[in-house]
């Protein structure tokens, strides 16, 4: 059994990201939309992994969840190619609300409609996650090759450790692997840039337009899965597992230069800084459990 | 006045006919116990019970075929005698109390298998999938409140099993439980 888990939410996701990592290393069009695709799907298949592959028609939201990640992942590199001179804000924002609460309807509408608390804190986690969604997969080609560049990706790992253990805290364990997962998947991923990194690209870290947009939607749909799903995860802590992103954002936003650190340390300390809410999600999630 | 006489006479035979044909009763919930108990990893049964139960018989004792019974259970009122875990079961591991609040029991086919026993198979609603289930069931017996002689009582007990991963409780085998799980209902109802 612990092999299983092992295998399902450590090893499988860890290869998934390195592999979709070396796929998607580049900037032309093409590899920013096979990364707005894998990104999704290979979440998908970690899902069916966990879970096992739904049925036609899927029942439970879990059930949905795989089907979401992978029809999303089609739209977003279709999108790709349709948006290829990139957008704006205002476009930046409809795609997000839209591609945030469709999804958080369609999968937890009972909950919505039964549980006020719940209502709430996904209407908190999905606002703060729409607004950075929009602020990051805004065309901002200028910030990829800053120093804090790996702020995104250490954010997105941030975000997914402490939604699985906001999760595993709440009571639902399959939750937790799903976002254990995503965690092993953007690790998986961050690796390979880190490495190249080192090695002297300078852009290694960069995630823009449709590509960082699949990227934040997967964590952030991972997260409102939790809000809605776990049942007793603590409210405080899932609002908190959404910051690292803002941590991230405004990082890059302030153009915090990191040029005075050695340059191997460079990405560690910016996802230091941004795990800084991560750790106080945790924190109280592990306090209010105990 | 001959003829109304007549329909009036028929009717009342035929409202009489219905009414006596089966006697109705709502569940007492409290005094209903919808106890579960399942392998956990072969070392021993897993024990638990429903604390929230409601529902309606309709019992023909004349003829038990035309019989019915539906009952309501509310998922997250799961007891396992250990909190940590009765979350857990009431994450979409398990029950998935949260999306699928109830669990239901709806009678289709009454199969008469003694004086005071029969198989009531039914539909058994769980994580919002319906499976036909067959449970054995005893009607143990019928009488007034010893302090209210107006109120009738009557009691059945039953027993049945399912395979939690027809239901989609994939889980199981993950944390060394089941398949199989095993029903062993007790309930008291109040004929109205």
């Amino acid at each position: 059994m612990l092999q299983q888990i092992f295998l399902t939410t450590i090893i499988l996701p860890l290869v998934l990201g390195v592999l979709l990592s070396i796929a998607g290393n580049g900037h032309s069009l093409a590899r920013l939309a096979f990364t707005a695709l894998a990104i999704p799907a290979a979440a998908a298949l970690v899902s069916m992994a966990i879970e096992g592959v739904p049925p036609l028609p899927p029942v439970a939201a879990k059930q949905k969840f795989p089907l979401l990640l992978i029809g999303a992942g089609i739209v977003f590199a279709i999108l790709s190619f349709v948006l290829k001179q990139g957008f704006g804000r205002l476009v930046a924002i409809i795609l997000a609300v839209i591609s945030l609460a469709i999804p958080a309807w369609w999968l937890g509408r009972n909950v919505l409609a039964a549980n006020p608390v719940k209502a709430t804190t996904v209407a908190i986690v999905l606002v703060i996650l729409a607004v950075l969604l929009a602020l990051f997969s805004a065309n901002r080609n200028g910030q990829t090759r800053q120093s804090a560049a790996a702020a995104l990706p250490a954010a997105l790992l941030w975000t997914a450790i402490a939604s699985a253990l906001a999760a595993i805290f709440g009571g639902y364990i399959g939750m937790a692997q799903m976002n254990g997962g995503l965690a092993a998947l953007f690790g998986g991923w961050l690796l390979v840039r880190y490495v190249s990194y080192l090695r002297g690209a300078d852009d290694a870290f960069a995630l823009t337009g449709m590509a960082a947009f699949a990227a934040i939607w997967t964590a952030a749909v991972s997260l409102a899965m939790t809000v809605l799903f776990a049942p007793s995860a603590a409210p405080a802590a899932l609002v908190l597992a959404a910051l690292p992103l803002a941590v991230a954002y405004a990082l890059q936003a302030r153009g915090v230069d990191l040029s005075g650190q050695p340059r191997f340390l460079r990405p560690l300390v910016s996802g230091v800084i941004t795990a800084v809410p991560a750790v106080c999600a945790i924190l109280i999630a592990a306090l209010l459990q105990a | 006045m001959k003829l109304s006489g007549l329909i009036a006479a028929v009717a009342g035979v035929l409202m009489a006919g219905s009414a006596f044909a089966a006697d109705a009763y709502d569940i007492d919930p409290a005094h209903a116990w919808v106890g579960f108990k399942t392998n956990h990893a072969g070392w021993a049964h897993a024990h638990g019970a429903f604390k929230t139960v409601s529902g309606s018989i309709s019992f023909d004792k004349e003829d038990v075929t035309k019989s019915s019974v539906e009952i309501t259970i509310d998922a997250a009122s799961i007891d396992t005698n250990d909190d940590k875990r009765n979350t857990h079961l009431k994450s979409p591991d398990f029950l998935n109390a949260e999306e699928f609040p109830q669990i239901t029991f709806k009678s289709t086919a009454i199969e008469k298998t003694g004086d005071k026993t029969a198989k009531v198979t039914g539909d058994l609603t769980l994580l919002g999938t319906s499976k036909p289930v067959t449970l054995d069931v005893t009607w143990n017996g019928e009488s007034p409140l010893p302090w209210d002689a107006n109120t009738i009582k009557t009691g059945f007990s039953a027993t049945g099993s399912f395979n939690g991963v027809d239901f989609g409780i994939t889980k199981m085998a993950d944390f060394g439980l089941g398949p199989d799980i095993a029903l062993d209902i007790d309930v008291e109802a109040v004929k109205k």
